[in-house]
């Protein structure tokens, strides 16, 4: 795969953190590329630093060393106003504990990312509606995420997702706190989204997970990645 | 290498055409904020609504407090009186230096002293008994020209006027007393300085025009039987008494008034020469309690011979009540800042809360700005509700309020509601919320979407 043809390009990635006066390293120099259309997934056992590069690449927090090139752009050369923007635009994170805002509804949570569109009130509800349907909780909209189950948050979650169209999907655990039915379904979703779109997948798991054919499989271990039979 | 376009990261311009949050879509989630909340917005919203209420009953006190000020400075020192004390006290000169004075001519040891007094010919002719005095003192006289001098002036002169006082020997009963001649007319400097119609006890006071008719002070009619329609005699000239006046402690009273020309007429039948657009007081009324220091420094250089003697009672009047209403004005400035400092620890605390959720609205994408204007939204949302409570709440209570029973003292005037007031405090109730959700909103943006999610 050519640089051109990337979606994500990432190179001598690390990352670690300060804790008590001890400096602990999670990413020690990672590499990855992940085309246009495909889907990769990363394993890794709890606590390996699956979560930090996925906000890393998210642009949510900087890098100690290394660069993160999203579609051709070099991240660390973004404003705050332009990482917001490509969040809003380019990329979609599903969080492993799905972030819905705790005091708006379910509806109003999926309408949170429309906000900064063109789009007139009524249609943008219209659409949350749309995607809250088609994930199964058409009848939880004005609920808050508090009076959801977690199967029911993490559809909200990835209905929030994707309601935007992102061609960049990052998906933290997308299926690991629901049962396999639900967790299945999800998984059509996303994968709806790169097959019908040629949207981007990257799934951070430590769970089985049912691979396809067509999709990459890394492993994060001691801070790399490396690949699985 | 993949379109800009098609990645929508176009960015800077991009973000350019990003459609902006509406004021609906932000207003909406502050109201979901002060839903989720509701005990801290009411304290909050209670604390400016103390807040503004106390502002507009202070304020207001401060307006009713000037009003009562404006009264009692005009009342009571806002005015002075000009005179140039004589250069010589007579009772020293020896019998022949008074002859001498009597007769025109300067004693040589006065030589040094007079060297410019143009007063000596209009000495009386009883030199020892008469005089030109004021305030006990005996005067020189003064030109007309320094009136105009000081009309010219209305910024800081709000009123001069010319005045004649004047101690006559009786030659029937060799008895003194004092005759005051002013303009009638003149309602600015002569009420405070020497009388007015507001001080007869009985009968009616001078007008302009009068002739041959006198006010009598009522301790000298007492003493000397006088009535309204009595004749009194001065300088052989027959006044009769049209008024008795009491007008208790003012700078330049006299025992006896006429109009400015009769004075004139009368006193110049017992001077050696007679008098001529001269006056021996001038009645200064000044413009504004503020400017009485600037305006008898202005006189001293207008009326540069001889001294002048001023009544300065405004000015320790003007320095308390002043005193008062930096007093006022601070309080409610400390207002404003408690109230200020309540909203941004009320604004702080609720930060610390949402750090998470503001960290989930920057990971979806909402800008910088965006994050900041609906914190201030959120900060201004009480200041608005808490502000319009509480000018509300002054605008109902204020009227109620009698400061004839606070104060035991019969006020005549009440608390008056001034709109303008209420919607001052109210704006500075808004604007203490945006100042305390301005230093909110920097630190939720400064902070990396990580870290704020990472946090519970």
């Amino acid at each position: 795969m050519t640089d051109s043809a990337s979606m994500i390009n990432v190179t001598g990635l690390k990352k670690s953190f300060r804790q008590g006066g001890r400096v602990i390293p999670v990413l020690n120099d990672v590499s990855l590329t992940l085309g246009t259309g495909e889907t990769l997934v990363i394993t890794g056992r709890s606590g390996v630093g699956k979560s930090t590069l996925l906000t890393l690449l998210g642009g949510l927090d900087l890098p100690d060393a290394g660069s993160i090139s999203i579609g051709g752009v070099d991240v660390g050369s973004l404003t705050q106003d332009s990482l917001a923007a490509l969040r809003r635009k380019t990329v979609g994170i599903i969080f492993q504990n799905f972030n819905l805002l705790p005091s708006w509804s379910a509806v109003e949570n999926v309408e949170a990312v429309l906000m900064h569109g063109d789009l007139e009130p009524s249609e943008r509800r219209a659409r949350a509606v749309k995607w809250l349907e088609r994930l199964g909780i058409g009848d939880r909209l004005d609920n808050l995420p508090a009076e959801l189950s977690v199967g029911q948050q993490q559809r909200v979650a990835v209905a929030r997702t994707l309601v935007n169209e992102p061609m960049l999907i990052l998906a933290d655990e997308p299926t690991g706190d629901v049962d396999p039915e639900t967790g299945a379904e999800i998984l059509g979703h996303l994968r709806a989204a790169v097959r019908e779109r040629g949207a981007s997948l990257l799934v951070v798991t430590h769970g089985a997970y049912p691979i396809e054919a067509g999709e990459r499989v890394v492993r994060l271990r001691d801070g790399v990645l490396e690949p699985v039979s | 290498m993949l379109g800009c376009d098609i990645l929508g990261l176009g960015l800077e311009a991009k973000e350019r055409m990003a459609g902006p949050v509406s004021f609906r879509d932000l207003s909406l989630a502050a109201w979901r904020e002060t839903r989720r909340r509701p005990w801290r917005f009411a304290a909050c919203a209670a604390g400016y609504a103390a807040a503004v209420a106390a502002a507009v009953l202070l304020l207001s006190a401060l307006v009713f407090s000037q009003y009562i000020e404006s009264g009692i400075l005009s009342s009571t020192g806002t005015h002075f009186i000009v005179y140039a004390p004589a250069c010589m006290d007579i009772s020293s000169l020896t019998p022949e230096e008074l002859a001498q004075l009597a007769s025109g001519t300067r004693p040589a040891r006065c030589a040094d002293k007079c060297k410019e007094c143009t007063g000596c010919n209009k000495k009386p002719v009883d030199i020892i008994n008469e005089a030109f005095i004021a305030r006990q003192v005996e005067t020189k006289l003064l030109p007309f020209s320094v009136l105009d001098a000081a009309r010219k002036e209305p910024g800081l002169f709000r009123g001069v006027s010319a005045y004649l006082l004047y101690r006559f020997r009786s030659p029937i009963d060799g008895h003194r007393f004092t005759v005051g001649g002013f303009d009638p007319d003149d309602r600015t400097a002569v009420p405070p300085a020497v009388c007015s119609a507001g001080d007869l006890v009985e009968g009616a006071f001078l007008h302009a025009n009068d002739t041959g008719v006198a006010v009598v002070e009522q301790g000298y009619a007492v003493s000397h039987g006088l009535k309204v329609g009595s004749n009194v005699t001065i300088a052989g000239w027959p006044f009769i008494v049209i008024g008795i006046v009491a007008p208790g402690v003012r700078p330049a009273k006299a025992d006896i008034y006429l109009t400015f020309a009769d004075a004139e007429k009368v006193i110049s039948r017992n001077l050696r020469s007679p008098l001529f657009h001269e006056m021996n007081v001038m009645l200064v009324e000044v413009a504004h309690p503020s400017k009485q220091d600037a305006a008898i420094a202005r006189m001293r250089e207008i009326v540069q011979s001889g001294m002048i003697s001023t009544f300065a009672c405004a000015q320790p009047a003007a320095e308390v009540l002043g005193l008062g209403r930096g007093v006022v004005v601070s309080a409610a400035a400390l207002l404003g800042l408690l109230a200020s400092a309540f909203g941004l620890k009320s604004q702080l605390a609720s930060l610390r809360e949402r750090r998470r959720e503001l960290g989930i609205l920057r990971s979806i994408g909402w800008p910088s700005a965006v994050i900041v204007r609906q914190l201030l939204l959120e900060a201004a949302f009480p200041g608005v509700l808490g502000g319009l409570a509480g000018a509300v709440m002054s605008v109902v209570v204020l009227p109620f309020i009698s400061l004839e029973y606070w104060t035991g003292v019969p006020a005549r005037v009440d608390f008056v509601v001034i709109p303008g007031i209420a919607a001052l405090s109210l704006l500075l109730a808004v604007s203490g919320g945006l100042a305390a959700g301005l230093p909110v909103g920097w630190l939720a943006v400064r902070t990396p979407p990580a870290e704020q999610l990472r946090s519970i």
